[in-house]
């Protein structure tokens, strides 16, 4: 299995599309901070409560387009007949490009989701409306729906044998996320990542003009445990489902 | 049940029958694409559990659909067929189930409450002012909640939570329910069984009947507009008053208070009560009457004759004599535009050209009518307020000092009050310089129309005048959306020139809004009101020398 593992990080590191979609992603960030929603905001912390999720509607798009490549790229050239012909099981395969995929993923969605909050910081200051521990353990938390939705990703490629049509799916959910809110805000809420991203707000405001305020983004104990436990199971889920699916497929 | 959940248990049973006649395929033709079929319900499930939300009563429905998930995991015809039928009753069973439970789909009032006492004890900015003590009030409520909640009683929810608002002694503090049904269900079930009249008290201690029907037992045996009542069923009134649970308006300042506090009580007792009453000859008398349905109407009724205002138009103008014109101002709104931009300048502009009109034909008096006017935009008040004040530079008020490193108001760690922000100023133009202003309020008359004759009292040409002070709410409010409702509360600090907290009571339910002319609510004004139907407190104006 790790050569397996080997061939697909060295896939992985030469593979130009994924580099091209993380970049193309990382300058969606910036725009964000610059001229986008954000451009308003007095401070980084300001910033993350004005843009809610967001940044997750483009990073799905990066995200969809990593496990396509890396779990669906070899459907299309035989590369699994060739591995399990040369003694592979069929669930080292799986597991060793769902890991791979998976374990990518968090790395970017690490970076692209803070990306632009490093840049306000840098630009602003982060701040006084929420507090670096509140947007550290939302961010966290935030990777827990995402692995989720890489496995559910990775079953669909699976299921679909087609790395293109999981693509235009990212790019679709994309798309229509960006040209209706409320769509996107329903496709995060299948996790509970719209949730994780919104911070509560309150508001008042002075006769003089003007408007205050403040994100709320204490979160409970119960929250912070059923979104890593649910997330995990969910993904557990979906990678099985994925596996059942490959393991009687005629290849 | 609602339309998103019937449609999921109808695509879901049809799924579900689908399954079960496709199972001979998908095991004929073994494909991968057969099986996906089986995952549909389960992704069909969680799309509509997204978009309608968990609810428990449907729990059957879910153990259905996942039960039917087994025919991606078994390829066995017989298991998938079974699978299917059983995930088809287990869904058709939802449907009885959430039409007979009595939770279903209702919102927790219990986190309800939490979140929205939670929000309050974190920026109402009056805790101090009045002496609110949130913990008390915690320990107070929440078992009252809970009970609400254990009982599905939506209107119950509805009247603790007006109790819990009525603590804070602040007209900007009220809870709105979503559906206007459950307000009405409220009013009725606190106003209790109707007799026939309703109770107000008189300016000299009395306490009268009022709007007395006159086909009741009652009015039978001769009591009517403004007959004294002594007692009801047995009890001195004031015991009564007490023994009253619920406070249907609660009032920011005592006097306002004391004036609607027997609004409910006409409204006590079971089947029969007794009323003792001076008769006309002036003897102690005793009647039994019956109930005679609910007493929310006549409630209302009272409410709405005692607290009438000009039937015109918001910010319209009405000639009443040679010398008077009223301009009624129901609301502190003018257009969706001004408030937006808040740019108040095109009322302004109407106003003022009105009134140099009325000013040109000789009208002398300028009556302001602002009786129950629930308030609105504080810079359509500035607007009005530069129309009629004497020239030169007049105060409005200082916004609290905003500290951003704690999310709240500045206190001077000294005094406890809040620090003064930015000061709001405006300069007078004196057009109606040539005669009287004046303002008609009550006790309904509340936050920018408690704002815009306290910028104006004082002032030569200025009469505020009422059976009752305005309501006594100056603070900024805003509110916080709930499952079940709104609950609103003073959000944004407003302060006078000495930095104390604008017009709101303190511990002493004294607001600072008095006004001129208090009208004596006595005989004369109830038969005015209650037997020739007039607006006594509009003649009582225009009367004025």
């Amino acid at each position: 299995m790790n050569n397996i593992v080997k061939s697909q990080i060295y896939q992985l590191k030469k593979d130009r599309l994924i580099l091209s979609i993380f970049i193309l992603v990382a300058v969606i960030e910036i725009i964000q901070v610059t001229v986008g929603e954000g451009a308003g905001a007095e401070s980084a912390s300001d910033f993350i409560g004005m843009i809610g999720s967001i940044p997750y509607s483009t990073i799905y798009m990066f995200v969809a387009v990593l496990i396509a490549r890396v779990c669906g790229a070899d459907f299309g050239d035989k590369t699994f007949n060739y591995e399990i012909m040369s003694g592979h099981t069929r669930r080292e395969t799986y597991i060793s490009r769902a890991g791979i995929s998976i374990i990518a993923g968090v790395a970017g969605v690490a970076v692209l989701a803070n990306l632009s909050i490093v840049l306000a910081t840098l630009i602003h200051g982060f701040g006084t409306k929420l507090s670096v521990g509140t947007v550290v353990l939302h961010q966290v938390l935030c990777i827990f729906p995402m692995i989720r939705i890489m496995s559910f990703f990775i079953f669909l490629i699976f299921a679909i044998r087609n790395q293109y049509i999981v693509m235009l799916l990212g790019f679709l959910t994309f798309s229509i996320s960006e040209l209706l809110g409320t769509i996107q805000s329903y496709v995060l809420s299948i996790t509970n990542l719209a949730m994780l991203c919104r911070y509560e707000s309150f508001s008042t405001f002075a006769l003089s003009g003007g408007e205050y305020y403040v994100y709320e983004g204490s979160l409970s104990i119960s929250t912070i445990v059923l979104t890593i436990v649910i997330s995990l199971v969910m993904s557990t889920f979906w990678l099985y489902v994925g596996y059942v699916f490959y393991q009687k497929d005629d290849l | 049940m609602i339309i998103g959940d019937i449609i999921f248990l109808i695509v879901e049973i049809i799924f579900a029958l689908l399954l079960i006649i496709i199972a001979e395929f998908a095991v004929k033709l073994i494909s991968t694409k057969w099986r996906i079929c089986y995952l549909l319900p389960f992704a069909i499930a969680i799309i509509f559990v997204t978009v309608n939300g968990i609810e428990i009563s449907m729990l059957s429905a879910y153990l259905g659909v996942v039960i039917t998930l087994t025919g991606f995991f078994a390829d066995s015809k017989k298991l998938r067929q079974m699978t299917g039928v059983l995930g088809v009753v287990l869904i058709g069973i939802a449907f009885p189930i959430c039409n007979l439970y009595p939770g279903y789909r209702q919102p927790d009032y219990v986190k309800d409450f939490k979140e929205g006492f939670a929000a309050m004890k974190e920026h109402y900015v009056l805790t101090e002012h009045k002496g609110i003590d949130f913990d008390a009030l915690y320990e107070e409520y929440l078992p009252r909640f809970e009970e609400a909640n254990k009982h599905h009683d939506e209107v119950e929810n509805y009247l603790v939570w007006s109790q819990f608002c009525a603590e804070f002694y602040d007209g900007h503090v009220y809870f709105v329910p979503n559906s206007e049904k459950t307000m009405d269900e409220g009013t009725a079930r606190i106003a209790g069984n109707d007799y026939g009249l309703s109770i107000m008290t008189l300016s000299s201690g009395d306490y009268v009947a009022v709007n007395v029907d006159e086909e009741s037992e009652a009015y039978a045996d001769g009591i009517h507009n403004g007959t004294v009542i002594t007692a009801w069923d047995g009890d001195a009134i004031e015991d009564v008053i007490e023994k009253i649970e619920y406070v249907y308006f609660p009032s920011p300042d005592k006097d306002n208070e004391a004036f609607y506090s027997t609004l409910l009580v006409a409204g006590v007792g079971g089947e029969q009560v007794t009323i003792s009453y001076v008769d006309d000859d002036g003897k102690n008398r005793d009647v039994t009457v019956s109930n005679s349905g609910c007493f929310d109407e006549r409630m209302i009724e009272t409410l709405d004759i005692i607290d009438q205002g000009l039937e015109a138009g918001n910010m319209s103008f009405t000639e009443m004599d040679d010398e008077t014109v009223v301009l009624r101002i129901k609301s502190m709104m003018f257009d969706t535009d001004s408030a937006k931009q808040e740019d108040f300048s095109g009322m302004q502009n109407e106003v003022r050209e009105n009134l140099l009109t009325y000013k040109a034909q000789g009208k002398t008096r300028l009556i302001v009518d602002l009786r129950c006017n629930g308030g609105g935009h504080g810079l359509m008040v500035k607007a009005l307020a530069e129309l009629l004040a004497s020239e030169g530079e007049h105060f409005y008020s200082y916004d609290g000092l905003w500290d951003d490193s704690i999310g709240n108001y500045a206190v001077d760690p000294e005094t406890g009050k809040y620090l003064k922000g930015e000061g709001v100023f405006y300069m007078g133009e004196d057009i109606w310089s040539q005669g009287q202003i004046i303002f008609l309020v009550n006790g309904q008359s509340a936050s920018a129309a408690d704002h815009f004759p306290a910028l104006l009292r004082g002032q030569d040409n200025v009469t505020v005048m009422g059976f009752t002070e305005p309501c006594g709410a100056g603070q900024g409010v805003s509110c916080k959306e709930l499952e079940s409702g709104k609950i609103y509360h003073s959000v944004a600090v407003m302060l006078d020139e000495n930095g104390d907290i604008l017009i709101d009571s303190g511990v002493d339910h004294e607001s600072g809004d008095d006004i001129d002319i208090k009208i004596p609510f006595d005989e004369e004004a109830v038969r005015a009101l209650f037997d020739a139907g007039e607006d006594y407190v509009l003649k009582r104006a225009m009367e004025l020398e």
